[in-house]
């Protein structure tokens, strides 16, 4: 991975994508001759069966990954002086 | 002047329990109410079935401390002080641990009225929280709501509760220091009700709409807030201030970043409430923690605005989690975001500045642990509150469902000795005058013109970084504005809407921009130019602001602290969790 | 504009005009159709879109957001 950052795309508007989970809503309700707020529930609870939710030793390696990055970009701004703690009474 | 209230209004009701606000709060006390035998009324100005903040959904419960619902003092405390960061701790600490303490309870009722606390497989889900220490032992449960307005909506007409969708409070009715009902108008048929009650309940949601919205767009879409605007407008405040109540903390205000590229991403919250933060990054791809306000300014001058919020470093099933939020609480967002390519893999979204938002949290109708609301020490008899507009500790969805719920289960013994309520007919007279004025105006002003006028002042001469002179000017501005009211026309009921919220949203500009002229130091997210250091005598305490004998009072105080018995209970249950942790 | 509502689709069930939070629609008595007349008071929720039983409502959100 390179460790120049990137910046911000030059495109405003993107390409065209799909989400998939919106699309499982769309086809749902098609077919069931209903509103997207009816036909949203059931697929999503079809859709979390293939997120990791119940796996809580996976869960916790991601967030502690996350939370150790920003931990140490914290120390970085910090090293840095860069103020961004807001005035507290002690 | 007649003595018959028939002769006035379009109609009468007489009621045990009025409840002004339909949303998820008001929904539950409505539907509790009734299931313990009350005559229930409901009105609101919306529909119950979408009203509210989680009218689109809502993807998460943030009601419990710990997973097995215990709650130690340490837990409430270190919550209050985290909230040192908004300026001030809670105004009643006791109305947050009674919360705390029924979560389970509150679990059960909501199942009970059809609500879907737990998922597909039968288990309910705990939210992952990216921090370690006492952060971690706070949780609360990811739900899919998206409707949860229309199962509530079902769950109060089952009830049997009296329902009046479309009407608006007007005002409270007095009498002899008692609340005993309110006026009402029907925003569709201009029909002028009066509603005497033993029992009057708010929960109309928090106020926003002093500031212009999280998307502000330029030309005449003002209401893209990230909270529904017809509960954001802060009803429920102006009803309580006007009658004699305490408003507290109203120079406090949330913050947030205004979102350029709305996708109603939550500032990335939704994100959080799966344990995982964005990326907030410069237009050059640094990476920053998100910034305050100073922090802003200082990233402006050294030319590194604009700044975004990213998901790009997210895995596949972080993405998917995303997806699942957005169809929880605002599936609209998929086609917005579709419809432009704004693809979360790739896409960074550009956050404008940070400014004030909303009067929450510790802000708002000032009550104590029974959910009364409280003319400086003592409670107003017949006047309760509950939900986001109510200060410290009833916020949230879960706040409002619980301060609904535990109310509705005390007021059969509350109002069991209540005399009947009698009425002030000239108050009537004179609410009905009010609220049907603008429909006899020709030619006048929008009320959406003077909104966007009130909305000014507090921009430009409150804002983010104050000071006295802004202040002043501010005030000096609004006082001219309240001329304004008599000109604002209503060519349908419709508008009277419109019209009622700025009689509202003057009355609260004006409280809030006194509360700030008094508070002169800066300290959390609260900045005053010309005041830049904490000032120690204000540690802990707040402003609260009421009308006593047609005089504004504004008085420093301090925070009720826990009570002796909740205290002892809260040190009890600690050491029972450090004999259990030291056992395991 | 940018609330548009395929009449030919609509079935008068009044959900839009019922539950829009921000009371946008009103009701055509003689056509049993909604009519977006408040446009300017919308807060683009999507409500309306997404609880449409033939999803006939289209909502894009407006140029001063692009």
């Amino acid at each position: 991975m390179s460790d120049k950052p990137e910046k911000t795309s030059d495109k405003h508007y993107e390409d065209k994508f799909e989400f998939p989970l919106w699309k499982l809503i769309q086809d749902r309700a098609e077919e069931k001759g209903i509103s997207y707020a009816k036909a949203a529930p059931a697929v999503v609870a079809e859709y979390s069966k293939t997120i990791k939710y119940r796996d809580p030793e996976f869960e916790d390696k991601v967030i502690m990954a996350r939370a150790e990055e920003l931990n140490e970009l914290g120390k970085k701004e910090e090293k840095l002086g860069i103020k961004f703690k807001d005035k507290k009474s002690k | 002047m007649t003595d018959d209230l028939t002769e006035i209004a379009d109609e009468v009701i007489e009621t045990d329990v009025l409840m002004i606000g339909g949303g998820v709060g008001g929904c539950c006390a409505v539907a509790k109410a009734k299931e313990n035998g009350l005559d229930v009324t409901l009105i609101e100005k919306a529909h119950i079935d979408r009203s509210g903040s989680a009218g689109q959904g809502i993807d998460h419960y943030e009601g419990f401390f710990t997973r097995d619902g215990t709650t130690t003092i340490e837990n409430v405390s270190n919550e209050d002080w985290r909230l040192g960061r908004y300026g001030v701790r809670y105004p009643n600490l006791n109305v947050k641990y009674r919360l705390y303490k029924c979560q389970f309870w509150v679990f059960e009722q909501l199942e009970k009225l059809g609500v879907p606390m737990r998922w597909d497989d039968g288990e309910p889900y705990w939210i992952p929280f990216p921090f370690v220490g006492w952060e971690r032992r706070k949780t609360g449960l990811r739900v899919h709501w998206t409707n949860i307005k229309p199962i509530l909506g079902r769950a109060v007409r089952r009830s049997g509760a009296r329902i009046l969708n479309r009407t608006m409070a007007i005002d409270l009715l007095t009498k002899d220091g008692k609340v005993v009902g309110a006026t009402a108008v029907n925003i569709r048929t201009g029909e002028f009700i009066v509603i005497k009650a033993k029992a009057t309940l708010i929960a109309t949601g928090k106020l926003m709409r002093l500031y212009n919205p999280e998307t502000p767009m330029p030309w005449k879409y003002k209401f893209r807030y990230h909270f529904c605007p017809a509960s954001s407008a802060g009803d429920g405040y102006a009803l309580v201030y006007r009658a004699g109540g305490d408003l507290v903390n109203m120079d406090i205000n949330a913050w947030t970043f205004r979102i350029r590229d709305d996708l109603t991403c939550s500032y990335g919250s939704f994100s959080l409430n799966d344990g995982v933060p964005m990326k907030t990054y410069t237009w050059d791809g640094e990476e920053i923690i998100n910034p305050n306000a100073t922090r802003y300014k200082q990233l402006e001058d050294e030319g590194k605005t604009p700044i975004y919020f990213g998901f790009d470093h997210f895995s596949e099933d972080s993405h998917k989690r995303l997806e699942v939020a957005f169809a929880d609480e605002r599936m609209l967002s998929f086609k917005v975001a579709e419809d432009r390519g704004f693809n979360p893999k790739t896409h960074r979204y550009e956050l404008q500045d940070l400014s004030p938002t909303g009067f929450y949290r510790v802000s708002g109708i000032y009550i104590d642990e029974n959910f009364r609301v409280l003319r400086g020490n003592k409670p107003i008899e017949g006047l309760y509150a509950f939900g986001d507009g109510s200060a410290g500790g009833t916020s949230g969805v879960a706040g409002a469902a619980t301060g609904g719920l535990l109310l509705a289960e005390d007021l059969p013994e509350i109002l069991q000795d209540m005399d009947e309520p009698e009425i002030d007919i000239s108050q009537v007279e004179e609410q009905k005058q009010i609220a049907l004025a603008p429909l006899a105006v020709e030619e006048g002003v929008e009320p959406l013109e003077l909104e966007s006028a009130i909305r000014d002042i507090c921009e430009r001469y409150v804002g983010m970084f104050k000071s006295e002179g802004k202040l002043r000017e501010g005030l000096r501005r609004l006082g001219s504005l309240k001329d304004w009211l008599g000109k604002l026309s209503a060519e349908t009921p419709h508008h009277i809407t419109g019209y009622l919220e700025c009689r509202n949203l003057l009355d609260l500009a004006e409280v809030h921009i006194k509360a700030c002229i008094e508070r002169k130091e800066t300290r959390g997210n609260y900045f005053r130019s010309d005041y830049p250091d904490i000032d120690p005598d204000m540690d802990g305490k707040f402003f609260s602001q009421r009308i006593e004998n047609g005089k504004e009072i504004i008085e420093l105080r301090e925070p009720i602290p826990l009570k002796p018995e909740y205290l002892k209970d809260a040190e009890e249950e600690k050491a029972e969790l450090q004999t259990a942790d030291a056992a395991s | 504009m940018y609330i548009k509502i395929d009449l030919a689709t609509c079935d008068g069930c009044k959900i839009c005009y019922n539950v829009c939070p921000q009371d946008v629609f009103t009701w055509n008595e003689e056509t049993k159709k909604p009519k977006v007349s408040y446009e300017e008071e919308c807060w683009f929720c999507g409500i309306c879109w997404m609880d449409c039983p033939e999803r006939g409502i289209d909502i894009t959100y407006p140029v001063s957001i692009s």
